[in-house]
């Protein structure tokens, strides 16, 4: 096995060569505002260290603090439909609901909450509401939102609904880029959800550094195997 | 009338308070307390009244949540169906309250009549029947002063409204209501049964809201100039400082609707070298150092984040964090015969002569 292991620092953009778990050459070239000069300055200073000379890479991976900084500085972030399924309940604490105001009024697309979700113990907490469903995704169409964050009660132990909601969401919205919060959090409908909205409202920014990243790792001419699907991993 | 107008931070600082007398159950306020700054935002607002200020005939409303707090973090309560259950026992007594309670100050029920109280316009009296949280419906200073068990009203936020109208004890009525809510889905707004004014002065425990705020302004007050919490609620409440350290173990499981287990925790600083064990229904009942009983209920015994003085619940205390456990002395109710054969340590099972951490 070997990669190439990139680190997008606020200063520096490291950048080692991993043979077999051991680190074969490593580079430091500085962080550049387009984040992807300096991952492609970094590959080239690594190359010019002669460590990569006619060897096969497995991949690259890239760390960037380039997401939790648009946050930060509220930039490049995506208006987002929140779409929750639970109704009755909870409508007290409709999405968005503990954002800081300046975040909300940047991201808060829209929320529309129908009936669904389920028990702890597996019963639906109700049917999904299917018609409200697709009434919703009409309706973030004609505001055109491109971007959708769903919830449910209990997803993490029965996703189904918020399956059913994104197949359904897809059909009037092909183009749209959807998350499920059941894919990202665990118990704790607020922090999942906020994590699903978080992650819909840094679509546009993902699709965007990603294509950068491909971009730059072709310009450096390393033969990488297409990157694998998904190409991101968030942890924390 | 001798009445306080709360603001919105005072609510906050309730919640911060309320967490740290749940002793590691009752749920975390957080929730509960979205829903006042809603409410807020919307202009409502809630007074705090004493209990000494009741009239004989006043009737007082316990209203609160009940259930498993991890359903609560999914199916979040709101002050609508709260009220629906205060409501719900008017329809059943037909009679009107005259001010709300809290059912057990520890926790987010620490926080929820002040939802119902906003939207009812009614009162929150500055008392409750136990002082912190306890995890059965029976471990209350009113059960313990023999008041009527019943009614209690249980609502679902889909329709559902139900009244246990009659049973011979407390006991009782805490196996039937639990029923009925883990039929809801393990959570449910609830209204417990009403008392009089002269019920509450004889057997409310006292100034308990007022003392989560004084708790939760403390600590909050020594996190903004990064001071020591944990000292500065020593400073202001007669507890005592029984071990600080790192976690090193959490078991937990659940049984009878109960969270159960047991935290271990590994000294720090003048605690090196020794191991505290905490044994916990929901809340934390006794703690052992190095083996021996240290502290027992009715002690609260509270878990505190040793950098931010914050209440760390016993379903989501993890391994790793740095905490101190202090203990707070128990209402004086619970201190008799009576008391504590409802919440002393053998109420939980255990074969343990309660011994204060305050008498010696």
């Amino acid at each position: 096995m070997r990669r190439i292991g990139i680190d997008v620092g606020g200063t520096n953009t490291d950048a080692v060569l991993i043979e077999e778990g051991k680190v074969a050459g490593a580079v430091k070239a500085p962080t550049s505002e387009d984040v992807t000069t300096g991952i492609l300055d970094s590959l080239k200073a690594l190359g010019a260290t002669g460590v990569l000379k006619a060897k096969k890479i497995d991949g690259v991976m890239i760390g960037t603090t380039h997401f939790i900084n648009a946050v930060v500085q509220r930039r490049h972030l995506t208006k987002v439909a929140a779409l929750r399924l639970g109704m009755p309940a909870s409508a007290s604490l409709p999405p968005f609901c503990d954002w800081p105001e300046d975040l909300a009024e940047l991201v808060r697309g829209g929320v529309w909450m129908v009936e669904g979700g389920h028990e702890y113990d597996g019963r639906p907490f109700m049917p999904l509401d299917e018609a409200a469903v697709t009434r919703a995704a009409r309706e973030m169409k004609a505001a055109g939102l491109k971007s959708v964050g769903i919830s449910s009660i209990f997803s993490p132990l029965d996703p189904g609904h918020e399956r059913r909601a994104a197949e359904l969401l897809a059909k009037e919205l092909p183009d749209a880029a959807i998350t499920c919060s059941s894919d990202l959090g665990r118990i704790g409908l607020l922090e999942r959800e906020n994590a699903g909205l978080l992650n819909a409202a840094l679509a546009d920014l993902a699709r965007d550094t990603i294509a950068a990243f491909e971009n730059a790792i072709q310009e450096s001419g390393i033969a990488a195997p297409g990157a694998p699907r998904p190409p991101c991993r968030r942890s924390g | 009338m001798n009445r306080r107008e709360l603001s919105i931070d005072d609510i906050e600082s309730l919640a911060v308070g309320a967490w740290v007398l749940g002793t590691g159950g009752g749920g975390n306020p957080y929730l509960p307390l979205l829903n006042m700054r809603a409410l807020y935002r919307e202009g409502h607002c809630v007074q705090l009244m004493q209990a000494a200020d009741l009239a004989d005939d006043d009737l007082v409303a316990g209203a609160g949540g009940m259930g498993a707090p991890l359903v609560g973090i999914e199916r979040m309560g709101d002050p609508y169906t709260l009220t629906r259950a205060v409501r719900a026992m008017e329809t059943h007594i037909k009679r009107r309250f005259t001010a709300l309670m809290s059912v057990e100050i520890g926790g987010g029920n620490g926080v929820r009549p002040l939802m119902a109280a906003a939207l009812m316009n009614l009162p929150v009296v500055d008392s409750d029947p136990m002082g912190r949280a306890y995890p059965e419906g029976q471990m209350t200073s009113t059960a313990i002063g023999g008041l009527a068990p019943c009614p209690i009203s249980l609502v679902d936020v889909r329709g559902l409204e139900s009244i246990v109208h009659s049973t011979p004890n407390a006991k009782w009525t805490e196996r039937v209501a639990r029923k009925i809510c883990i039929e809801y889905g393990s959570t449910a707004s609830m209204c417990t049964p009403p008392r009089t004014g002269a019920e509450i002065k004889k057997w409310g425990i006292h100034g308990t809201t007022t003392k989560a705020i004084r708790i939760g302004e403390t600590v909050r007050r020594a996190q903004r100039l990064h001071e020591d919490a944990v000292a500065a609620i020593l400073a202001v409440e007669p507890g005592v400082l029984l071990f600080k350290g790192k976690v090193i173990d959490v078991a937990r499981r659940v049984t009878e609707g109960y969270l159960r287990g047991v935290l271990g925790i590994d000294g720090l600083d003048e605690f090196r070298g020794v191991v505290m064990r905490i044994d916990f229904q929901n809340e934390w009942i006794v703690a052992y150092r190095d083996g021996e009983p240290l502290a027992m209920t009715p002690d609260l015994i509270c878990v505190l984040d040793s950098v931010s003085g914050e209440a760390v619940g016993s379903e989501t205390i993890r391994y790793g964090q740095r905490v101190t456990v202090i203990a707070l002395p128990p209402p004086e109710i619970f201190l008799t015969p009576k008391g504590l054969e409802h919440v002393g340590p053998r109420a939980f099972g255990y074969d343990l002569d309660y011994r204060s951490v305050f008498s010696s």
